[in-house]
């Protein structure tokens, strides 16, 4: 491919998705590893300019890069988060006394928690279908099945979360707050 | 049991960007320009490669080819080097007496000893490391303008009319949420809502008067704010946005807040400094250690200043405030440890004693600048296993003269997690100004009351009734 074409075809590309692939990150992880992210995300996409199909496929194909990049971030996790590794080896305590702060309003906290304790690849189905909105379709493409079984797995995702936040146990459960790395938020 | 639509919904109400708006265009500009950085690597990288492989096929075209690709990212470099000396230039022309840092005499790292504390238990001195920019010396305030006061006959203890407008909380963000600062010279505070609304506070007649602002004002409420004497204008630290009452508009400064050169830039709280006129921030490098900046609005120029001992971000030691009585910035950590900044030779006091550290980037956490002093509710300390509360259900601020977090006064709800979306000092009533908005949807605490403690008496008064008290 011609060297003004692909870029031009990157430059379209990423003012296209940009704000879309980095909100992926940042509903993932905190706000420096989410620019680092993105634009690891879109340094693929500029190598492979090439592969990168058009029209509604692309950013299906992008989030595709993103869920790898994310986990090989989350396996490789570099000193800078140092305070998040040391934070992770720390187990919840068994009576969490009230003063332990919480790191987001507790429904949302509740909620998040009960993903969490779902099968990873599920996690990321009911993201990409309720965060990022995503068609079953597409969906469907990235995970190498049909539309139809991505719309059945995600009804059998919410039963699953129904009834584990109707657990008397789950509405008692509290984590430990662990900081994001990044800074701000005061006023 | 909840159906599938409410697990759903409560799945959307749970995104912590549940916008893409809320992005701020700081944070594209921040990861157009790590693209572009880490392109340029890649590409004179490659080109060295085909450069080798075009001397055993010589032909005019490829050399020419292969020339031009070798030269690309110098070229590319130039440009940006130029559109960068252009820019600078201009902002030179604006103001010429600020120099850059590798213009200025590198001053020897200072060891004095603090007179007061360097004897007190527990108290240890830390050495700049390295050259300390002068910049925060050099540079000297404009004459201030009147502070606003209150009109003859205002009491600001009585509750503000019932049923007025009000701001409106939103989802909980990542990215910091709701912000305010106190505006001196109009004597409101400023504030952004969850839709990036601003607001401002009057805290005479305790009214909320929705501004309608005009420019820039998408993503302005990401990162904290700081109302700049000097230039009379509120900056939103976290994506450089510019709030000028006067005329009622935002502006964005993108340039200062990416930093030359730099890729970690996490402006945090920021202060304003008196003496200089300037803005006071910090930026953690990549080896974790903090680094002190110099913010002039006017240009739009951010300056290092110096890098401070041994403070390292994983510890999360963050700016809290400023003390005009002893001219040092406050930091906090999560150790129990207080440290005591010279803004004007970086020499560090490090303080042991109880103390509510924070910039850990916790939703809940809360810094003021008040009483000239810092503030600070629900920060954390790590007592070996967890983090919790330091000050449980209290708001303490730093006190000079003892070198500890006291006075502590109540918070209104106890240990709750989200008793306001923002703390204002506000210096008119000399008094701490707690702020809600309005959801219906986030329970009984989020009813929309504006309530403050008086540094005094720690007397607490209610502003604005709650909606649903």
């Amino acid at each position: 491919m011609q060297t003004d074409l692909a870029d031009r075809q990157f430059r379209e590309m990423y003012q296209e998705n940009q704000r879309r692939v980095l909100a992926y990150f940042l509903r993932r992880t905190d706000a420096t590893s989410a620019r680092d992210g993105a634009a690891e995300t879109f340094l693929v996409a500029w190598r492979r300019i090439d592969e990168v199909p058009s029209g509604d496929h692309t950013l299906p194909w992008l989030y595709g890069v993103a869920r790898r990049v994310l986990s090989n971030q989350r396996r490789s996790r570099s000193r800078s988060a140092a305070l998040g590794r040391k934070l992770a080896d720390i187990d919840p305590p068994e009576d969490p006394s009230p003063e332990v702060i919480v790191l987001r309003r507790a429904e949302d906290r509740e909620m998040l928690d009960a993903v969490a304790r779902l099968r990873p690849e599920d996690q990321e189905i009911l993201r990409l279908a309720v965060w990022e909105e995503l068609p079953h379709s597409q969906i469907a493409d990235m995970i190498g099945t049909s539309a139809h079984a991505i719309a059945q797995r995600i009804y059998r995702i919410t039963k699953q979360l129904a009834r584990d936040l109707e657990r008397p146990s789950s509405r008692a459960e509290r984590q430990i707050p662990r900081p994001s790395s990044e800074g701000g938020g005061g006023s | 049991m909840m159906n599938h639509e409410d697990i759903l919904e409560r799945m959307s109400n749970a995104n912590p960007t549940p916008d893409v708006d809320m992005i701020t265009d700081g944070q594209l500009a921040e990861l157009a320009m790590q693209i572009e950085q880490e392109r340029r690597e890649a590409t004179d990288l490659r080109d060295r490669q085909p450069a080798a492989q075009s001397q055993e096929l010589p032909s005019g075209r490829a050399t020419r080819e292969s020339r031009f690709r070798r030269l690309r990212p110098a070229i590319a470099f130039a440009s940006a080097l130029l559109l960068v000396l252009a820019v600078f230039g201009v902002l030179a022309l604006v103001r010429p007496s600020q120099p850059d840092v590798a213009d200025q005499p590198a001053p020897s790292p200072t060891t004095t000893v603090a007179a007061t504390s360097a004897t007190t238990p527990g108290t240890t001195i830390l050495p700049v490391a390295g050259a300390w920019n002068p910049i925060l010396t050099d540079t000297r305030a404009k004459a201030a303008p009147p502070a606003a006061t209150c009109p003859e006959g205002a009491d600001p203890d009585t509750p503000g009319p019932a049923g007025q407008d009000e701001p409106v909380i939103g989802p909980v963000s990542d990215a910091g949420g709701e912000a305010g600062a106190f505006d001196t010279r109009t004597g409101r505070v400023v504030y952004l809502d969850s839709s990036d609304e601003t607001w401002t506070f009057d805290v005479c007649t305790n009214t909320w008067h929705q501004m309608n602002a005009t420019g820039a004002t998408r993503g302005v409420s990401s990162g904290s704010l700081v109302y700049d004497v000097d230039s009379d204008v509120t900056v939103a630290l976290g994506g450089g946005h510019v709030y000028d009452a006067n005329t009622n508009t935002w502006t964005w400064l993108p340039l200062a807040f990416l930093g030359p050169g730099v890729n970690r830039f996490k402006p945090s709280a920021g202060v304003y400094d008196p003496v200089s006129g300037l803005i006071i921030t910090t930026r953690f490098t990549d080896d974790d250690h903090v680094e002190l900046w110099a913010y002039d609005v006017d240009t739009n120029t951010a300056t290092p200043v110096g890098r401070l001992g041994d403070l390292r971000w994983e510890d999360c030691f963050g700016l809290l405030g400023y003390s005009r009585e002893i001219d040092r910035l406050i930091f906090g950590s999560i150790h129990d440890v207080t440290a005591l900044v010279d803004p004007r030779t970086g020499e560090t006091t490090l303080i042991s004693t109880p103390t509510p550290g924070g910039v850990c980037g916790l939703v809940g956490e809360e810094y003021a600048s008040a009483g000239d002093t810092a503030y600070v509710a629900k920060g954390v300390w790590h007592d070996g296993d967890v983090f919790r509360t330091r000050f449980p259900g209290e708001v303490c601020g730093f006190d000079v003269d003892t070198s500890a977090w006291t006075p502590c006064f109540a918070i209104r709800g106890g240990s709750l997690p989200y008793q306001f979306e923002a703390m204002v000092g506000d210096s008119i009533n000399d008094r701490l100004v707690f702020i809600h908005g309005v959801n219906p949807n986030f329970g009984p605490n989020a009813d929309g009351d504006v309530w403050a403690i008086d540094l005094d008496t720690g007397e607490t008064t209610e502003l604005l009734t709650p909606l649903n008290p």
